[in-house]
């Protein structure tokens, strides 16, 4: 199991303009320690996402479906501790209730193969058939919520124990449970740094405060570690700087006190929204060093927003494109430059500026992000597509799966991939062979 | 160091101010038609028109009235607030004597207002447009609306002369003794309805702003429980705005103390104020509005302090 899964993720805004939905039936996956970038332009629901990770969409947001599972081997014990009541056995379950009956029981539902086990090569599979074949078995009913729906687990039984494997149920989990996570084992970097620190206590107190509430700290050790994070982080001075309001910091400097302070319990994983949009280009740099050394160091797993291919390209393993909401190329971060699969990411891609390029305009990707209250019929960027044909119209494209060369799974979401385009992806990608993609301005680490 | 400094400044450049307070509330009184004196033959048929004369000499009615102000001036700055002209007794003596019946007539006012307005505020914020919030900004908004001469025989009626709980006469004992107490709390929850709605609504805006900034979030993805959020990082920011409209608020409380005086007949400074303007006292007018001000200008003063103690960014200002 990945430390972080999510599926089929969906979450809707009710304005008073129609239904939004910002991230519609979403699924991936992080490594611990893994890098992960999640890529798109403004409004493709990547900071909905982000939010949705840590249970903060806030009215009129809604979470509708879908499952997060964190699966942390301590932090599901120390939760099964305080919530034994909450805690499934996927074991028992095998062998209390018979699986025929449940196939049987989610056959009268309507539920096909693509829904109880996410693979959507198994849409119309008969559901006794992927049983057999080992495709189907308890643990996706339970992992995709259909236990709670036939009543073999409770609304409430957030914790899973599956022999060695468990994990938590962040979407069914109570809000206490949730904010025992939140900062401790999933903390966040906010885009701008001055609106995230509260103007009116001291940065050193914003650190402190995390560290005496989840790590049970005494008032003087939380500021021992808190003076020792704000040093990791490279801010000079850092037993004076503790007690300086966030006013008295540079635009760099606030950045850095909050990593410090997403740093501060350790976490799991780390979701960087945006984190150098808010700065200059050398302090970007900068930050960006420091965010890869420090996770690397503490092997912290990174989910790292962006617009900016750029980014990606220096810190990530592996990288989702999202559009309108929806993933549509997943795929390791050397592979997408190389060999990118979706016409989008050849989009995003093409607008990079790049050194020793003479055309007088930067290319662009015409036309804007679909209204996400009426989404575009068949695949959501056939309107902006260049390779747009009739049927991209009319068929909404799946996320096909397939290895690269090296075996790693990647993944697009264009009817070229189903064999539907008739005309194909012409597009070439040309690689300069003295071009380095991963160089990084060399600078020291104070601002 | 800075901060002492401020407010040293801001001592200083208060003066002005109330030369100014004084200067127009003196050219007003002495607009206005009548004067003690003709008060006095009024009220006094065997007062003649020679003694009326020669009692204009006496209190320096007839100077021109720049002689007449600087005289007051200097009495003033010697700490001499002149006579009461129809009792012969000190004005300064007189203000002394009923100024503490009136700040605690205040204090207790401004202490229900700030323990109702910030606790429903809160409340009201944290449950925007559900149905307490509705149910708090109607009570609110009839708060602002009710004239504090009609609360306060409302209240008089149906709690001290229907229910008979709280005494309607002054029970002419000591000022912090019991019985007083007990007879301050109607004027008191009177003279401070207003303030506490004006206050409450405040506190609901802003902290319903507040709470929608990103440090909100950012706190809530550091785990920390709902009120911690709520009752540290929220409150603390909205308090800045709530203390402006505070401070604003105490000119109000000073002036609807002069009507919830009389109504309630409360012993204190707004009731000697009436009296003094119906007999054309000037030295009492004077010494009492010139406190009045002083009362508002360190209201204002106060305010600042507690800005700069609640907003580091200010206090770097100073």
């Amino acid at each position: 199991m990945a430390l972080l899964e999510v599926e089929s993720l969906t979450v809707s805004f009710y304005t008073s303009e129609g239904v939004v939905t910002a991230v519609d039936d979403l699924s991936y996956e992080i490594e611990a320690g893994e890098k992960f970038g999640v890529v798109g332009e403004s409004g493709a629901g990547k900071s909905v996402t982000a939010l949705s990770l840590l249970r903060l969409i806030e009215s009129p947001g809604e979470i509708e479906s879908g499952s997060i599972r964190f699966c942390d081997a301590d932090t599901v014990e120390s939760l099964a501790e305080s919530y034994p009541d909450s805690v499934v056995d996927v074991e028992r379950l095998r062998r209390e209730s018979s699986f025929d009956d449940v196939i049987d029981r989610l056959e009268q539902r309507g539920v096909s193969g693509a829904d109880v086990t996410g693979n959507l090569e198994h849409e119309g599979a008969d559901l006794h058939q992927l049983y057999a074949d080992g495709e189907l078995n308890m643990r996706n009913v339970v992992d995709r919520g259909y236990a709670v729906d036939l009543g073999l687990i409770g609304e409430e039984d957030f914790i899973v124990r599956d022999g060695e494997t468990c994990y938590v149920e962040l979407l069914r989990a109570p809000e206490a449970a949730v904010r025992r996570l939140r900062g401790n084992n999933v903390a966040m970097i906010f885009q701008d740094a001055q609106t995230a620190l509260n103007p009116v206590y001291t940065v050193g107190e914003q650190i402190a405060e995390a560290i005496r509430h989840h790590l049970d700290y005494d008032d003087e050790a939380a500021k021992t570690r808190g003076i020792e994070l704000l040093d990791t982080v490279g801010i000079p001075d850092a037993e004076n700087r503790y007690s300086d309001y966030p006013h008295e910091f540079s635009g760099g400097m606030q950045q850095r006190a909050v990593i410090a302070m997403a740093l501060s319990c350790d976490p799991d994983v780390i979701i960087a929204d945006e984190p150098t949009t808010a700065l200059d280009v050398t302090t970007e740099a900068k930050i960006l060093d420091l965010l890869e050394e420090l996770t690397d160091e503490f092997d912290t797993a990174v989910q790292l927003i962006t617009h900016d291919l750029g980014v990606v390209a220096e810190l990530c393993d592996r990288v989702m494109v999202m559009y309108a909401g929806q993933p549509v190329e997943k795929s390791p971060v050397e592979e997408l430059y190389y060999d990118p699969k979706h016409p989008y990411t050849v989009g995003l891609m093409s607008s990079i500026p790049r050194i020793g390029d003479d055309r007088d305009r930067l290319q662009t990707i015409p036309g804007t992000m679909p209204d996400l209250i009426e989404t575009p019929s068949g695949c959501r960027f056939h309107p902006r597509c260049p390779y747009a044909e009739r049927s991209c119209q009319q068929t909404e494209p799946r996320l096909v799966e397939f290895d690269d060369a090296d075996g790693r799974g990647r993944s697009a979401k264009c009817l070229e991939y189903t064999g539907d385009l008739e005309g194909g992806l012409d597009y070439s990608v040309t690689v300069e062979s003295e071009h380095v993609p991963s160089e990084r301005i060399p600078g020291e680490r104070n601002d | 160091m800075s901060m002492q400094r401020y407010i040293a400044r801001r001592i200083v450049t208060s003066v002005p101010v109330l030369i100014g307070v004084s200067m127009v509330t003196f050219g007003l009184m002495h607009a206005a038609p009548g004067d003690v004196v003709s008060q006095l033959v009024a009220s006094n048929p065997n007062v003649s028109a020679a003694e009326a004369v020669r009692l204009r000499e006496e209190f320096g009615l007839n100077d021109p009235i720049w002689v007449q102000y600087i005289d007051w001036m200097r009495g003033v700055l010697t700490g001499d607030f002149g006579e009461v002209y129809s009792s012969g007794r000190d004005a300064g003596a007189v203000i002394w004597a009923r100024l503490p019946e009136t700040l605690v007539l205040g204090a207790f006012g401004w202490i229900f207002a700030i323990a109702i307005a910030i606790p429903s505020g809160i409340y009201a914020a944290v449950n925007k447009d559900q149905l307490g919030d509705d149910v708090s900004r109607f009570v609110a908004l009839s708060g602002i609306s009710v004239p504090n001469f009609w609360l306060g025989l409302m209240l008089m009626a149906v709690f001290a002369v229907q229910f008979d709980l709280f005494p309607t006469l002054d029970p002419q004992t000591g000022l912090f003794s019991r019985q007083m107490l007990w007879w301050l709390i109607l004027p008191g929850v009177t003279i401070g309805t207003a303030a506490a709605a004006n206050v409450m609504r405040i506190m609901r805006t802003s902290m319903a702003e507040e709470l929608n900034k990103e440090y909100v979030t950012a706190a809530r993805a550091k785990g920390l429980p709902e009120r911690t959020i709520i009752l540290k990082h929220v409150l603390r920011n909205s308090m800045i705005s709530v203390t402006t409209v505070a401070a604003f608020l105490t000119a109000g409380l000073v002036s609807g103390s002069v009507v919830v005086e009389n109504v309630f007949s409360w012993p204190g400074l707004g009731q000697e104020l009436v009296a003094a303007i119906q007999l054309r006292e000037m030295n009492l007018i004077m010494g009492i509005t010139l406190l009045t001000g002083v009362v508002i200008v360190l209201a204002n003063l106060l305010a600042d302090i507690v800005y700069a103690v609640l907003d580091p960014r200010i206090r770097d200002e100073y």
